[in-house]
């Protein structure tokens, strides 16, 4: 994850005159990593955050150690928010290339909406049939994405946010603004069957972080995602497809975003279209909070994946304790700013 | 130049005033302006039904056995666990500490797991207290079928579930043990009663309903609407819907209209009192302040503040949320010791109107305590159920 020859062969020679470090755009961009100084607070920079997510733990254990250290617990961090990791993946394709989806909720609650309606005690259609729908709704979505801020240079912002809020409606239409209830009980194994005491739900969050890791970081088009990420002119200049990357960034989010939703009806066994709206500032926090490990500067894969369970430690650890309602937004919260703001001071430390 | 500066000015300023006037003109005064004339009665309207059931639960709660005695010293050492939908809601604290208080009479133990408004935090919640060995989960305004394969993962394992505030109690829902509630449609009956009573059979009402919530059959469509229906033929009634996610940035909005489109509703009813935050002054911005009247149900603290000021607010019939906390540990011991469930713990409503609010403490603490329904003697009676004494 350190700096490569392989990187370079990417961009054109002409365009090779890059002798001092790109330009810092201030926020976290999927860019090619600064030279910068070894030494171990490189080193703390990079894993910072999974040492607190270790003390935390440790901390935990010595409180309510009766609590805190039984097999449940395990299953309780690790087992129960796969939703929520698919989402943040989701979300990092079109981030990485600094486009913002604020839709990826709302396509997610779309999909888990159609997949209940069709296949549940509404209609009772084939499994097949549900995700058929589930999965091409999520591919239309993020193409109307893709078209409307790509191709006519909408604001993403605005595009996605409205894409969003017509999605919460239509979702609330279709299910009449009530729960509904009943999935097959093949997407219901599919999900919560135990492998090595963790549910598969969580094993598909892995591989599919996985995926994209081996993607970004050893593949072409991962190192052309990057580049669009930290330079979307200079990347147009060397040949680079941006608009269509950025198009497939959409798309692609869509997709994920539509699986995650048929995770969460299989988990589930019923929906609500208007629960998904609440998981779209979790998921940018795991995303922003993800750039503080692993990769700093970067939306990463796997930086997320630690912050989401580093954060679902922290919440269930709040609960075992006892402390429910406003303390667990806060912690939330805090945990959020005070990683970010320490990152961000380490990282400019070791630069100079 | 200067001329048509000063003339533009004159034109803004005019305008402004108007504008002023016109505002000035609708909107009345904010002391509750009694109807000028005593309304005509209606004939074909159960006025004298309906005082009867409001007197029936003017005053304080008198107690009743819920349920048969018996002996909860087995229920020692068993763990229920409580999940709220969302901790936020300051009710939910309390019906948790009393659940807790009843509970340790007889040595049993309580823990809380925050819903966080999320339902894979409730399914969550419930997987971990299965896992951890709970014998009775309580889910608490979490409808049992959003979270089936959880429940149902818990019930393999023997543990009971009980279903709270879903609806009315008697009724159990597939995937539950037993339940305990407000009495939904009661208090529903009641607030629809007091209008029937105010209008002299008259009224026009407007329900505001959130439908997505699961006590929306009992509360409205037995309560609200059931009762104006039954008791008020020549009542009308029209329901809108306005979504809980939705009631910050669209009921105010909502009213407005509502009251523009048809100037002659004289009742509201909101679905619950936390809407009042945002209908009253939806009510005061479209000119109807002391036409149109509030009615409404839960009578949290600052509801019954708004009405003991008068503001717009007539009647709240609420229900004694410590008592529930202590309903919630009698529906758990009897699980626990292999007794049948209660189908009705009768937690006590009570009709507050302008008439008898004054009398209350209005503060957090008394709210908390349950003071306004009525003394504490309940706690010993529950005990004495339980042979806990």
């Amino acid at each position: 994850m350190t700096s490569s020859p392989s990187e370079v062969s990417v961009v054109p020679p002409q365009v090779t005159g890059v002798s001092s470090p790109p330009p810092d755009l201030g926020r976290p961009t999927a860019g090619t990593p600064k030279p910068h100084k070894r030494g171990a607070l490189t080193w703390v920079n990079r894993y910072a955050l999974l040492i607190i997510w270790i003390i935390l733990a440790l901390a935990l254990a010595g409180i309510t150690p009766d609590n805190f250290l039984q097999a449940i617990t395990f299953n309780t961090i690790f087992g129960t928010q796969s939703v929520l990791v698919i989402l943040t993946l989701a979300l990092l394709l079109p981030l990485s290339m600094g486009d913002f989806d604020l839709s990826v909720a709302n396509a997610m609650g779309m999909s888990g909406t159609l997949m209940v309606v069709l296949n549940g005690d509404k209609y009772g259609l084939p499994l097949v049939v549900a995700i058929a729908v589930a999965v091409g709704t999520g591919l239309l979505v993020g193409a109307v994405n893709g078209f409307l801020v790509v191709r006519l240079g909408v604001d993403a912002i605005v595009a996605t946010l409205g894409m969003g809020t017509l999605l919460l409606g239509l979702a609330s239409w279709v299910s009449g603004s009530i729960i509904q209830t009943g999935i097959a009980s093949g997407l219901t194994h599919a999900m919560d069957d135990k492998l090595i005491g963790l549910p598969l739900s969580f094993w598909y969050g892995i591989a599919i972080a996985a995926v994209f890791w081996y993607v970004l970081m050893f593949r072409p088009m991962g190192r052309r995602i990057a580049f669009v990420g930290q330079n979307r002119d200079m990347a147009r200049l060397s040949g680079v497809g941006v608009d269509r990357l950025r198009f497939f960034g959409f798309v692609g989010a869509g997709l994920i975003a539509s699986l995650a939703g048929i995770m969460q009806a299989g988990q589930l066994g019923a929906y609500q279209a208007s629960s998904a709206t609440s998981y779209l500032l979790p998921t940018f926090a795991a995303a922003f909070l993800g750039t503080t490990v692993v990769n700093p500067g970067r939306f990463n894969p796997w930086g997320s994946v630690i912050a989401i369970y580093f954060l679902i430690t922290g919440i269930t650890g709040l609960n075992l304790l006892g402390l429910t309602g406003w303390v667990q937004d806060a912690f939330y919260g805090a945990a959020l700013i005070v990683a970010v703001t320490l990152s961000t001071v380490v990282r400019n430390r070791v630069r100079t | 130049m200067i001329l048509s500066t000063i003339r533009t000015r004159i034109m803004v300023v005019g305008l402004f005033a108007i504008a002023m006037a016109l505002a000035a003109c609708g909107g009345s005064s904010t002391g509750a302006a009694p109807n000028a004339a005593p309304p005509s009665v209606a004939a074909n309207a159960d006025i004298a039904g309906a005082k009867a059931q409001l007197a029936e639960y003017a005053g304080t709660f008198k107690w009743k056995d819920p349920g048969p005695a018996f002996d909860a010293s087995s229920a020692k050492g068993k763990k229920v666990v409580y999940i709220p939908i969302d901790n936020k809601v300051p009710i939910f604290t309390v019906m948790f500490a009393e659940l807790k208080a009843g509970l340790a009479k007889v040595g049993a133990e309580a823990s809380v797991c925050d819903g966080r408004g999320d339902p894979n935090q409730w399914a969550s919640c419930i997987d971990d207290a299965a896992g951890r060995g709970a014998n009775v989960i309580i889910v608490d305004t979490i409808p049992v079928s959003s979270v089936k394969n959880s429940i149902d993962a818990a019930r393999a394992k023997g543990i009971k579930i009980i279903d709270g505030n879903n609806g009315d109690p008697g009724s159990v829902p597939q995937g539950a043990d037993a339940r305990v509630s407000f009495q939904y449609s009661l208090s529903g009956k009641l607030v629809s009663d007091w209008i029937i009573v105010d209008s002299g059979g008259n009224a026009n009402v407007l329900i505001i309903q959130s439908p997505e919530s699961g006590n929306v059959p009992d509360l409205v469509g037995k309560g609200y609407q059931g009762e104006l229906r039954q008791k008020c033929p020549s009542c009308k009634v029209k329901i809108v819907d306005v979504a809980l996610a939705d009631w910050a940035t669209k009921l105010q909005s909502t009213m407005q209209a509502q009251i523009a489109a048809d100037p002659k509703i004289d009742y509201v009813i909101p679905i619950y009192d936390g809407a009042t935050t945002y209908i009253v002054p939806g009510i005061q911005a479209a000119g109807a302040t002391g036409r149109v009247k509030v009615a409404t149900f839960n009578a949290n603290l600052d509801p019954m503040k708004k009405m003991a000021a008068g503001k717009s607010i007539y009647v709240e019939v609420g229900s004694h949320n410590a008592y529930e906390g202590w309903a919630y540990a009698d529906q758990s011991l009897r699980l626990l010791t292999g007794q049948q469930p209660v189908a009705n713990e009768l937690v006590p409503a009570r009709v507050f109107t302008r008439a008898n609010v004054g009398q209350f403490e209005l503060t957090p603490a008394a709210e908390r305590s349950g003071v306004w329904f009525g003394d504490e003697t309940y706690k010993s009676k529950f005990a004495a159920l339980w042979g806990a004494n």
